[in-house]
């Protein structure tokens, strides 16, 4: 197949994918690519295109909406107001960090083993503002425990922080979570063993305690 | 040791992040989920997130824009559910929402594949408007644009290419 040949079909692909052409052209494409290896190449990797074409609502192929202005600096607000409460808790979060890969081993591992029996207790906030109802369940990891928190009435849009107290009354913190209406649980994991649990805790993200509940000495198994 | 762009856990390298990406995942924003207010949401949550998530990132894996999109896959989700579970009665009126991640899939691929159309030259992107979507014949085309039958059918072939091409550069996989 001479070069100019194959170019003269092979600008035809688009047209063909598109069901526009005539019987006839179709027929001669079709021939040619029967005996044409490089122009099967080429329509194989144009098809996803042009199926994927019709995906697209060409209503809206204007100009999309532009952010406000002053997104960008609420953006960088809304880290710096995080990164505060990240400074005062660096350590924390560090620990936090391996606790997050220690979870997603456990995950995968939980994927391909039954679940173990897991202990778990209910816990209830002795300090909780008016208006905020909150339960937390600990559960006792091998890792450590890890706070199921039910919780009403936190202001929507704000960022929180929850945090196990330990025996020598650090608090170490487990994740942050953002309050989205609607969503009331968030599942936080610790490094903390539940016998060096002494309380479960919720910041708020100026760094003042919002709920907290005393955790008591674990049930002798 | 060499640093090409400030790292997303500083400030800096979230400011960088957000002026490349800030306007294209805000415009996803507004199309999946139909609200401004919820969009400025989503962008805040979803900056945050990469912010908090820095040392996860690795570009080798996944470039900067596509990595944004993973978290604001996620974003999206929580608040189209949060939405879809707040109180009948606060607004009646307000249309069943579609809360489902293949709902979200569908919603990428349109403003992903939109957006491809965006970047393209105006001959290719008005070529498959004319023949493609408005579904007009070629002839008719070709005779609007001032150009052979022929050229009509070629650019709708180059349009496919360059499509094809804007696609990969935004990390389209087919």
């Amino acid at each position: 197949m001479t070069q100019e040949s194959c170019r003269r079909w092979r600008e035809m692909l688009g047209a063909y994918l598109l069901g526009h052409l005539t019987p006839d052209e179709r027929v001669g494409l079709e021939a040619h690519l029967d005996g044409c290896a490089e122009c099967r190449a080429e329509l194989a990797e144009l098809k996803p295109v042009a199926s994927a074409l019709s995906a697209a609502d060409p209503q809206h192929l204007g100009t999309p909406p532009a952010p406000p202005a002053e997104l960008g600096d609420r953006v960088l607000e809304h880290v710096r107001t995080a990164h505060r409460l990240h400074n005062r808790r660096r350590w924390a979060l560090r620990i936090g960090a391996g606790v997050a890969a220690a979870v997603i081993a456990i995950s995968v591992a939980v994927l391909v083993r039954p679940a173990p029996k897991v202990q778990k207790e209910e816990v209830a906030f002795t300090t909780a503002p008016a208006g905020v109802v909150a339960k937390a369940t600990l559960y006792k990891r091998a890792a450590g425990v890890e706070v199921w928190l039910q919780v009403k009435g936190l202001k929507t849009g704000k960022t929180y922080a929850l945090w196990v107290e330990r025996t020598d009354g650090k608090h170490v913190e487990c994740g942050t979570f953002y309050v989205v209406p609607g969503i009331e649980h968030v599942v936080l994991p610790s490094d903390v063993q539940r016998i060096d649990t002494v309380a479960v805790g919720v910041d708020d993200d100026l760094g003042h305690n919002v709920l907290r509940a005393p955790v008591g000495p674990p049930r002798q198994a | 040791m060499e640093r090409r762009t400030p790292a997303l856990d500083e400030e800096d390298g979230v400011r960088a992040a957000y002026r490349a990406h800030g306007a294209e995942l805000f415009g996803f924003a507004v199309r999946s989920l139909s609200d401004h207010g919820l969009a400025e949401e989503a962008v805040q949550e979803t900056f945050l997130r990469a912010w908090r998530a820095a040392d996860r990132f690795d570009p080798s894996i996944a470039p900067l824009r596509t990595w944004l999109y993973s978290i604001m896959r996620n974003v999206v989700i929580d608040l189209t559910r949060a939405r879809a579970v707040r109180p009948a009665v606060a607004s009646p009126t307000e249309p069943v929402v579609d809360t489902s991640a293949d709902a979200y899939e569908r919603a990428l691929v349109s403003w992903q594949v939109e957006e491809g159309l965006r970047r393209l030259g105006e001959d290719h992107r008005r070529i498959l408007i004319e023949t493609y979507y408005r579904a007009r014949p070629y002839a008719e085309v070709a005779a609007e644009l001032g150009i052979p039958e022929g050229t009509v059918k070629s650019r709708v072939y180059y349009a496919l290419r360059a499509l094809r091409l804007t696609l990969e550069e935004m990390g389209w996989e087919a």
